[in-house]
């Protein structure tokens, strides 16, 4: 919806998108899934995975938490326009927020509202979540993954914050009080808002609507959006495999394998080694980074050798600790 | 002697402009914030100093793939700066015939020489047109004068 909002709206207008997910881990457009989140624990608690458009880093989403969404001219785009916005909003509740130096809503510290942007020739948008009463007991291990210090990643990292819910400064905020406020203060900040004329509220049993959105629903649901557009990186890893040291370094660009290099440690290779490191690194080129399509390029080769089956198992195993994801 | 043939040889032989674009590059702009340096066919394209200085430190770079054809007004790349997804543009119809994989590495290229060393992509066109309604520097002067 908001990517139709964005191309379809008058480039001169203001819009306010205010919106809910289910429990989602949602990543920035250039992060390395692999790297920011541990797929194997969102996929036990049923958290989904999604990539947005804009910029910044990883945020989580559940019907305790509101998502804000102001659409506006190019020229009109500043990052902290819209987050005082929001600031001004909760004081109506009497809740001390402010903007931090991250373009985040705080209050005493602590992060309530994470801030992303994306800029196109002639509109923008400024995004915030707002963790009004979020599940945050689930949220907590997703934003964790067990490779992370062994990617080496082109791209976005996130930036750790504690964060904390508004339900914590106040008994009576929800949802929908938290979208009147926003609403209110829109109107003041951008123009009057007529409310029977201008404000729309749908779900998902408003069938047209969600028919109008079905094409980019598509588009971000498809393993090529979701992995393959992580930007390049490189798996580094190491361990003992037949009593020896051996290194590891898989790299992937567009969420598929290009390289892999293997040796041991202290370069103790001898011709059947290289023979068998050769014939993993081969039929590991293009597959998808998920561990099922590793797993399946690997069953061949694991059965040349006991040697080979050793290493690959191992392969497999420290390639599952991140590429738990969804096969491509 | 020699020398007075020689300067009346130089004297005589007109400068034409045809022969002022085969020697220099002529840099044109967007009004999007592209610059885009054209020699013969190929236009190099990259984000001019207002840009970069607009966006702030840039953290990732996404350039197209060599081989892509691209028409104008296409998306073909991405800056992040400050958790800001920005697009880039071709500015013209055509092959992308390289691109800087220096940046993608050094992302700070972009704001230390956006306009030399952080050049993005070049451009084979054909379509002289689309080169001559860009902006020349006179007319993005203004434009970026205008913004503030």
């Amino acid at each position: 919806m908001l990517c139709r909002i964005l191309r379809k709206s008058d480039p001169e207008s203001f819009v306010l998108y205010l919106w809910r997910n289910r429990p989602t881990i949602v990543i920035g457009r250039n992060q390395n899934p692999w790297k920011e989140c541990n797929l194997k624990m969102m996929a036990s608690r049923d958290v989904l995975l999604a990539r947005r458009t804009s910029g910044g880093g990883s945020v989580y989403h559940d019907m305790g938490n509101s998502n804000y969404t102001v659409v506006m001219p190019r020229e009109a785009f500043t990052r902290d326009k819209c987050a005082e916005m929001v600031s001004r909003a909760l004081h109506h509740a009497d809740i001390p927020a402010y903007v931090n130096e991250r373009h985040d809503v705080a209050v005493e510290g602590r992060k309530i509202s994470g801030s992303a942007f994306k800029l196109t020739n002639k509109r923008a948008f400024h995004h915030g979540t707002m963790l009004i009463d979020a599940d945050l007991g689930r949220l907590h291990g997703c934003l964790h993954s067990e490779a992370k210090d062994d990617i080496e990643a082109l791209g976005v990292e996130s930036v750790r914050s504690v964060v904390t819910n508004l339900r914590e400064y106040s008994l009576s905020i929800d949802h929908l009080t938290f979208c009147q406020a926003v609403m209110s203060e829109f109107g003041r900040t951008f123009g009057k808002l007529d409310v029977g004329r201008n404000v729309t509220v749908w779900d998902e049993s408003d069938t047209h609507v969600v028919g109008m959105v079905e094409e980019e629903r598509k588009r971000i649901s498809t393993w090529k959006w979701l992995y393959g557009q992580t930007p390049r990186f490189v798996h580094r890893f190491g361990g003992v495999v037949g009593g020896k040291p051996v290194v590891a370094k898989v790299s992937v660009y567009h969420g598929h394998i290009t390289e892999v290099s293997l040796g041991y440690d202290a370069g103790q290779e001898d011709a059947d080694d290289c023979g068998v490191f050769q014939m993993i690194s081969d039929s590991l080129v293009d597959a998808p980074y998920v561990a099922a399509d590793v797993r399946s390029c690997l069953g061949p080769i694991s059965r040349e050798s006991p040697t080979a089956a050793e290493l690959c198992r191992w392969i497999l195993e420290k390639i599952m600790e991140a590429a738990s994801g969804d096969s491509a | 002697m020699s020398f007075r043939v020689l300067t009346k040889s130089f004297v005589s032989q007109r400068l034409t402009p045809s022969l002022l674009h085969r020697t220099f590059a002529t840099k044109k702009y967007t009004p999007s914030h592209e610059w885009i340096s054209i020699d013969k066919n190929i236009g190099t394209v990259g984000i001019t100093e207002y840009a970069q200085n607009s966006l702030g430190d840039v953290v990732y770079v996404e350039v197209p793939e060599e081989g892509t054809e691209v028409e104008l007004g296409d998306v073909v790349g991405a800056v992040e700066s400050v958790k800001s997804a920005s697009d880039i543009y071709s500015p013209l119809t055509g092959e992308i015939v390289e691109a800087n994989q220096a940046v993608t590495e050094k992302t700070k290229l972009i704001n230390s020489a956006p306009e030399t060393d952080g050049w993005l992509f070049k451009v084979k066109f054909t379509n002289q047109e689309e080169v001559d309604n860009l902006l020349d520097e006179a007319a993005y002067k203004k434009l970026t004068e205008a913004d503030h």
